[in-house]
């Protein structure tokens, strides 16, 4: 996009926002814009200098902040709502919701189509059929889409606010045990759903992945979800939250594998010798041996002696 | 230079939105100071490089006639007629971006997808989405109370790379040359080989699968449909010109997707048979996926191999939960590993 046309495409959008904010704080306009208070005051400086000819008094823009910080526009009535979306600003948006969409029937697959199919009456008819030709060459495939029906107990179970009991496999004990769980909320995480809830059993938080439920069923227990509950961290850097009773594990890959973990591992690191050591804080280490015997002699376990023990466990156990 | 066409433009913009009949190219010419003072050849020339850019933008402008407003889509008419004759008008049906009634769940799953679309880019980009969907619905995108209020339990749709704004400009790359059916030149990070290399790719499809974006196409170095992963693709620049391949009419996107990673034609495919431990046959059947095939009571399974890497590193992950009973050698192999494994771990 040239220099001028993405300055056009800015003023049109921020004239339009402006007639929607009158009366607002600047700051909090500045905030939801994602620019400095400082920027946004250049933008308006900018604006006031443009209008539509023949420039008569009520023919320029006029974009102030009063001594109170709150905004105001006059004269620029015809930009009160903003441009139409183009395909390319349809399709950023598609791309992003994509991993929700996957190809199994799931609420969240339901939603994603229903916003899609909202959006793109933000289009142009012309543009539609641009947006169609895009849509069609992308495909997206959430891990294991047997979760499908667990993800549709839950999401109901949520929505009606009552607790779920479950036969869940943890990941991090290799046991396979009852709970009863209170669904707060859902994390799509390297395509794979977590459930973050209430567990009876353990009397805490914890986040249960959607995958590992056996069965489930929808109690008649209510409960509600904490007013103080926010999803929004947990999209934020690492899913699991460190609670500070986890032991440093220590793994080292030869060279003949170490390049793949180091492109997916950021918490690898590169050794002298072109083999890779990764150290992490882990609590339960069913997951971790399980990861690390996929690699066979080209990894082991250094650290801590659980997890080693946790391998053994399983190598014995292939001969029951 | 750059500053002078932006208020050009948009002046003419802000006339022709603010009246609804046309607005003539002679009152355009007098009404915008750089038409004003150019001369009549070069007005004429900036004024139709203007109106290619509005229409380049997205902006319908149409010409009509100042007499009774009836559109002219003949060039030809159009310059039959004086300056005064021909007029221009931006419909606003045709410009505004209309209200939109999305829920409040559907409103979280944007807001998600704009942190994940808008965030990482970077000045007008960045706050182009947000605006436009700020004026749909107040507090859109920022931090504001009512959004957090109005939040559906979900998060986490971007993905968790951290060079995630370097693939989403890549994937923006991609994605049109896909859509206008241009072949691609890549510098390509072969990981098996450890090898960078240029390719030459006609792009058919963008999936994504387990969180990761994958470009499938046609390779004319491989001379067969591959996978590439877009997390290591380096650099890719269109090389064609548009519609410059076809996607073939047998092409099955959704079958590459599906695949396994021992689906993968490496090798002669062979069945493997698998004996299942009853307890958690239902975890070895997410594992296997749909292509395996289960004896009645459940506790075997026939599962297509050809890329036996892969497969490999599954039953040794899996040994406890499945049982490879053939092929023998197969079993062997991997009996043989695991006991070197076992060796290690028990003493030393």
């Amino acid at each position: 996009m040239a220099k001028a046309e993405r300055d056009i495409r800015h003023l049109l959008n921020l004239l339009a926002l402006l007639n929607q904010r009158k009366g607002d704080r600047i700051d909090r306009v500045a905030d939801e814009l994602g620019v400095s208070r400082k920027q946004l005051m250049a933008d308006l400086d900018r604006i006031s200098l443009c209008g539509a000819p023949p420039y008569g008094p009520n023919d320029l823009f006029m974009a102030v902040v009063d001594e109170e910080g709150r905004l105001d526009i006059s004269y620029a009535d015809q930009f009160r709502a903003p441009m139409h979306l183009t395909p390319q600003e349809a399709m950023a948006l598609r791309t992003a919701v994509m991993p929700l969409l996957g190809r199994t029937d799931q609420p969240f697959s339901r939603l994603a189509k229903g916003l899609l199919d909202k959006l793109e009456l933000a289009l142009l008819p012309q543009d539609r059929q641009a947006l169609d030709r895009l849509q069609r060459s992308m495909l997206a495939e959430a891990k294991g889409s047997d979760a499908a029906p667990a993800l549709e107990a839950l999401h109901a179970a949520r929505t009606r606010q009552r607790s779920v009991e479950m036969a869940y496999y943890s990941g991090s004990t290799g046991q396979l045990k009852r709970r009863t769980v209170d669904p707060y909320g859902f994390v799509l995480f390297g395509g794979s759903w977590y459930l973050v809830g209430w567990c009876h059993l353990a009397r805490e938080r914890r986040i249960f992945k959607v995958g590992r439920i056996k069965d489930i069923s929808i109690t008649e227990r209510n409960y509600r979800v904490p007013t103080d509950f926010d999803i929004s961290p947990y999209a934020r850097g690492s899913l699991f939250k460190p609670s500070g009773r986890e032991a440093l594990v220590r793994v080292r890959f030869s060279p003949k594998v170490a390049r793949w973990v180091l492109e997916s591992n950021s918490q690898a690191k590169r050794q002298r010798d072109g083999s890779a050591l990764l150290e992490l804080r882990a609590s339960g280490f069913a997951w971790l041996a399980r990861w690390v015997l996929q690699f066979g002699t080209e990894a082991e376990i250094l650290e801590p002696p659980e997890a080693r023990a946790e391998v053994l466990r399983i190598l014995t156990k292939r001969k029951a | 230079m750059a500053q002078r066409k932006t208020e050009r433009l948009l002046s003419l913009i802000a006339l022709l939105l603010k009246r609804s009949r046309p607005v003539s190219k002679a009152e355009i010419r007098q009404g915008i100071p750089d038409y004003r003072m150019a001369s009549a050849a070069t007005f004429d020339r900036t004024f139709e490089r203007d109106k290619r850019e509005l229409r380049e933008m997205g902006i319908v402008l149409h010409v009509r006639s100042v007499a009774d407003g009836r559109e002219i889509t003949d060039p030809r008419e159009a310059a039959r007629h004086r300056a005064e004759e021909i007029g221009y008008t931006i419909d606003r049906d045709e410009y505004y971006l209309p209200q939109i009634d999305f829920t409040p769940e559907e409103w979280a799953v944007l807001s998600l997808a704009y942190s994940g679309a808008g965030r990482q880019g970077k000045g007008a980009e960045t706050s182009g989405l947000a605006a436009k969907m700020g004026c749909l619905r107040p507090g859109w995108g920022g931090a504001g109370a009512g959004e957090k209020a109005l939040a559906p339990p979900l998060a986490g749709l971007a993905g968790s790379r951290p060079d995630a704004g370097g693939e989403r400009r890549l994937l923006g790359i991609l994605q049109e040359a896909i859509g206008r059916g241009r072949r691609l030149a890549l510098d390509y990070y072969a990981i098996e080989r450890n090898q960078r290399s240029k390719r030459t790719v006609d792009p058919y499809l963008l999936a994504m699968s387990s969180g990761m974006w994958y470009l499938i196409g046609y390779c004319h170095l491989r001379k067969a449909v591959r996978t590439f992963k877009v997390s290591r693709i380096r650099s890719a620049r269109p090389s064609g010109t548009d519609n410059s391949f076809a996607v073939p009419g047998g092409f099955d996107g959704a079958s590459y997707l599906e695949r396994k990673a021992w689906e993968f034609p490496v090798h002669e495919p062979v069945e493997a048979v698998v004996s299942v431990n009853p307890e958690e046959a239902w975890l070895v059947r997410q594992h296997l996926g749909g292509r395996a095939s289960w004896s009645p009571d459940g506790r075997r399974a026939s599962v297509p191999v050809s890329n036996r890497e892969p497969f490999l590193r599954w039953a040794c992950a899996n040994c406890d939960r499945a049982k490879i009973e053939s092929p023998k050698e197969l079993a062997g192999e991997i009996g043989a590993l695991l006991d070197k494994v076992e060796r290690r771990y028990r003493h030393g």
